[in-house]
């Protein structure tokens, strides 16, 4: 296990980081999210070893960390093999018997003997993942793999790193500002703001209990009601029932919790004004005027005739925000 | 601009071949006796080959000796920030401005047969500076800033990244060798490594001081004696072979240096050792090269009262290395600003081309070869009121290079979007000059002014051969008086050229921090 104890990072007066603490245990995935400028690849780059940092200690009991850095290296002049052994110890054909095994699982066995720099991109990159992964790395950390790929090649090759990291029991830390990546590669999130943790826990408790406006904003789009206004909204949106009212200063309604359908007379149908539809292949998403200055965006499966009487209807509790 | 281009071009070519011009024309002018029985006459004696061979070793042990510190600095200077990585350079090529007599007359003071060091060790010299063994380390002294400069800047751009993944990954030393060291400096020393063997090549001023007959001096005494353009050109025909050979693998070299060289990053926080060694390493150049010599200069001169009475005599040469100073740095600043003006603004990509090999051929031409074209030209009636003005001409050969080297410099500063920006400005050329080279250019032409004044003031052989009855400057006069043992006028020459070199850079530096404006990324 690796532990972070309060670290702060300056560069030249200028807070960085200031006290991170975070733990990370073997064979788990970690992804470490937010905002451009938040101190992410720093942190990255202090875990790595590759920075000192100003206050604080990081406990790496003997564990090797690795990073691969956004803009990774490979010698174009060097094979994937070669590069792929570069720091391994031993003969030829021991390096060699480390490397091809992560070669195959990565797809590129087939280009052992291809100069790097005739690769694309993506097999580059894979060809760098191979040699940290040759160097049985204790903790991994990837910063933003893959950020130059399509966003259905970057997802695919995400998932089969990840799988394979699973299977070989490599504790890896994503470094990304894409919101569906750490959603669906972590077992737990970071959330990094101005150089702090804002928020830390699994998947779902960061998607559906932010703490912070700009948390919930990050993990896709949201609408926020003042708590205020949420009884009179209760009287036009279906299922919206209010609790806490006390305690929460305004709510957050995502597009899928406020589903959208033609009231064919029966419950709360209405016209609605709605300013934009957009279609997003599987669902479309409406912004709807709710009350006068509040703008909501709701979900439907199908268009909708915004002329003809709508139901809107609040398929889960909103998230609360406290202040 | 396209009357002013052709015009250019055939300014450029002249420029080339006018020292080897001035030669043939005055060879031609001489009776008509076979020429290359002559030369072959002359370099099959055993006397020339000794003595270009002589050349040739001192030229590969300074050479060596330059690189490998050029290299070793330059993998220390990789810990630090590229704005301290650039001042050490420009400090470091301050000190090889100020001309050679200074810091070799500071260790013949200091270090020879009977220097304050050894009188205060109480031990005999333990080696004669008078010797090639001293004449290797002190040109090495002299030129190791060019070739800092050059490793320093044209190291290829091997990012930091690499050397952390090699890190991260613990590389053997091989490894290190093989995938950062060897790529990153290897076409860089190269370069350096040529640049420093034809300077050290055709060295004047420190072999003239230790008395070490090299073909420079030959050359000077071929021609200086009887202005024989025939004796001289004979002697030099073959090494100025040699050199051609040698600009050509340069410029192979250079053009590899240009597709992958940047400035190179910083490594990260962990070499603070490393750092701490390039400090040390600068600090202990400049105190070696200038403060130590200078410190010479002041035991052998005495007192200040004494400086005072040596320099009395000498206010004309004084005031000749002021005014030729002044010549070259005029020279240097109209040259580069039409060069820049006319060739970047309207991009000629060949004409930068042949703009950066004029330079550096020039640069790289003995100092008297340059001296006797100039002396040729500037002789002849025909060249109207220049005719006789021998400072010009003094100026001319020592800024021309210099100019052009600046140009090609201040040149590759100048980026593609501040040349869209122009064109879609659609301005006329003075305005591009005086709205935006200038203003963004201006400390870049402070420092150069500086550097063409203290390079003209510096130089011997064509200043020597050049120079008006009675118009010597400082560094002519301490070569003539090095003949008349003198040591403590020579120090106090040395001192006064000196303190010239110094106040015309704490002017630079001023209008430089002065003009020094945020610039167009």
């Amino acid at each position: 296990m690796i532990v972070c104890e309060g670290i702060s990072k300056r560069y030249q007066g200028r807070r960085v980081l200031e006290s991170i603490s975070l733990r990370f245990e073997k064979g788990r995935q970690y992804a470490i999210v937010g905002p451009s400028g938040a101190g992410k690849t720093t942190l990255a780059r202090i875990i790595a070893g590759l920075e000192k940092c100003n206050e604080g200690m990081i406990e790496r009991n003997g564990d090797r960390v690795l990073l691969c850095p956004q803009d990774f290296v490979v010698w174009p002049h060097l094979n994937v093999l070669d590069n792929a052994t570069v720091g391994l110890k031993g003969v030829a054909s021991a390096r060699e018997s480390v490397a091809v095994p992560w070669l195959s699982k990565l797809g590129i066995e087939g280009l052992k003997d291809r100069r790097t720099g005739d690769l694309s991109y993506g097999q580059q990159q894979r060809a760098s993942l191979v040699r940290a992964l040759a160097a049985s790395p204790d903790l991994l950390i990837l910063d933003e793999p893959f950020a130059h790929l399509d966003p259905q090649a970057r997802r695919s090759s995400l998932r089969e790193i990840s799988d394979s990291l699973r299977g070989e029991n490599v504790t890896t830390i994503w470094i990304t500002h894409d919101a569906q990546d750490a959603l669906s590669l972590a077992d737990e999130i970071t959330f990094l703001s101005g150089g702090q943790v804002a928020q830390q826990g699994e998947p779902g408790s960061l998607y559906e209990n932010p703490k912070s406006r700009e948390i919930a904003e990050f993990f896709g789009r949201i609408s926020f009601v003042e708590a205020s206004l949420a009884l009179e909204l209760s009287g036009l949106i279906s299922k919206w029932k209010i609790a806490g009212e006390d305690t929460v200063a305004f709510y957050g309604i995502r597009p899928e919790m406020l589903v959208a359908d033609y009231a064919n007379g029966k419950g709360r149908g209405r016209i609605w004004k709605c300013s934009t539809t957009e279609y997003l292949g599987h669902s479309y998403q409406h912004e709807i005027e709710a009350l006068e200055g509040v703008r909501l965006v709701a979900s439907s499966r199908k268009p909708i005739d915004w002329s003809k009487p709508v139901s809107i209807e609040l398929m889960q509790a909103p998230c609360e925000f406290t202040s | 601009m396209s009357v002013g281009m052709p015009a250019l071009f055939a300014f450029l070519m002249a420029l080339l071949i006018w020292p080897l011009m001035g030669l043939a024309f005055g060879w031609f002018s001489s009776d008509g006796s076979s020429f290359s029985g002559e030369a072959f006459d002359l370099w099959k004696s055993d006397r020339m080959l000794q003595m270009l061979g002589r050349s040739a070793v001192v030229a590969l042990g300074s050479s060596v000796l330059c690189v490998l510190a050029a290299v070793g600095l330059s993998i220390f200077g990789e810990s630090v920030s590229k704005a301290r990585r650039e001042g050490a350079i420009v400090l470091c090529l301050f000190a090889s401005l100020i001309t050679p007599y200074v810091s070799t007359q500071g260790y013949i003071s200091l270090l020879g047969e009977a220097g304050p060091i050894w009188t205060w060790l109480e031990i005999g010299a333990p080696f004669d500076i008078y010797s090639e063994r001293g004449l290797i380390v002190l040109l090495s002294f002299s030129l190791f800033p060019w070739a800092f400069a050059l490793v320093g800047v044209g190291s290829r751009r091997i990012g930091s990244r690499v050397g952390e993944t090699l890190r991260m990954h613990r590389a053997s030393r091989i490894e290190w060798l093989q995938l950062y060291y060897i790529p990153k400096y290897t076409v860089a020393a190269g370069a350096a490594f040529l640049l420093v063997f034809m300077f050290s090549f055709w060295a004047y001023e420190i072999p003239s001081m230790l008395r070490v007959n090299l073909m420079s001096i030959e050359l000077m005494a071929a021609f200086g004696s009887f202005y024989d353009f025939r004796s001289a050109l004979a002697l030099a025909i073959g090494p100025l072979a040699v050199s051609a050979i040698l600009i050509g693998a340069l410029f192979r070299l250079y053009t590899r240096l240009d597709e992958t060289s940047t400035r190179s990053e910083m490594l990260g926080e962990t070499s603070l050792l490393r750092a701490r060694w390039f400090q040390v390493g600068i600090g202990g150049y400049l105190l070696l090269a200038v403060v130590l010599p200078a410190y010479g200069l002041v035991i052998e001169v005495g007192s200040w009262q004494a400086l005072r009475e040596n320099l009395i005599g000498f206010r004309s040469e004084i005031a000749s290395s002021a005014s030729v100073g002044l010549v070259s740095l005029g020279v240097a600043l109209a040259l580069s600003v039409y060069a820049i003006g006319a060739l970047r603004f309207e991009n000629h990509q060949r004409l930068i081309g042949a703009l950066a090999i004029v330079a550096t051929v020039l640069l790289c031409l003995p100092d008297a070869l340059k001296g006797m074209g100039a002396a040729y030209f500037f002789s002849q009636p025909w060249m109207g009121p220049f005719s006789g003005g021998q400072g010009f001409a003094i100026g001319i050969a020592s800024s021309l290079p210099l100019a052009l080297l600046a140009a090609w410099i201040i040149w590759s500063a100048w980026s593609d979007r501040q040349n869209e920006w122009s064109r879609s400005c659609r301005i006329g050329y003075l305005s591009k000059l005086r709205r935006l080279a200038i203003p963004i250019f201006a400390d870049r032409f402070v420092l150069l002014g500086a550097i063409a004044f203290a390079w003209t003031t510096r130089e011997v052989p064509s200043t020597l051969l050049n120079h008006p009855p009675g118009g010597a400057t400082l560094a002519v006069s301490i070569e003539t008086l090095l003949h008349f043992e003198q040591p403590d006028k020579v120090a106090s020459l040395c001192l006064a050229q000196l303190g010239l070199t110094v106040c015309v850079f704490a002017v630079a530096f001023g209008l430089r921090a002065l003009f020094s404006r945020p610039r167009f990324q």
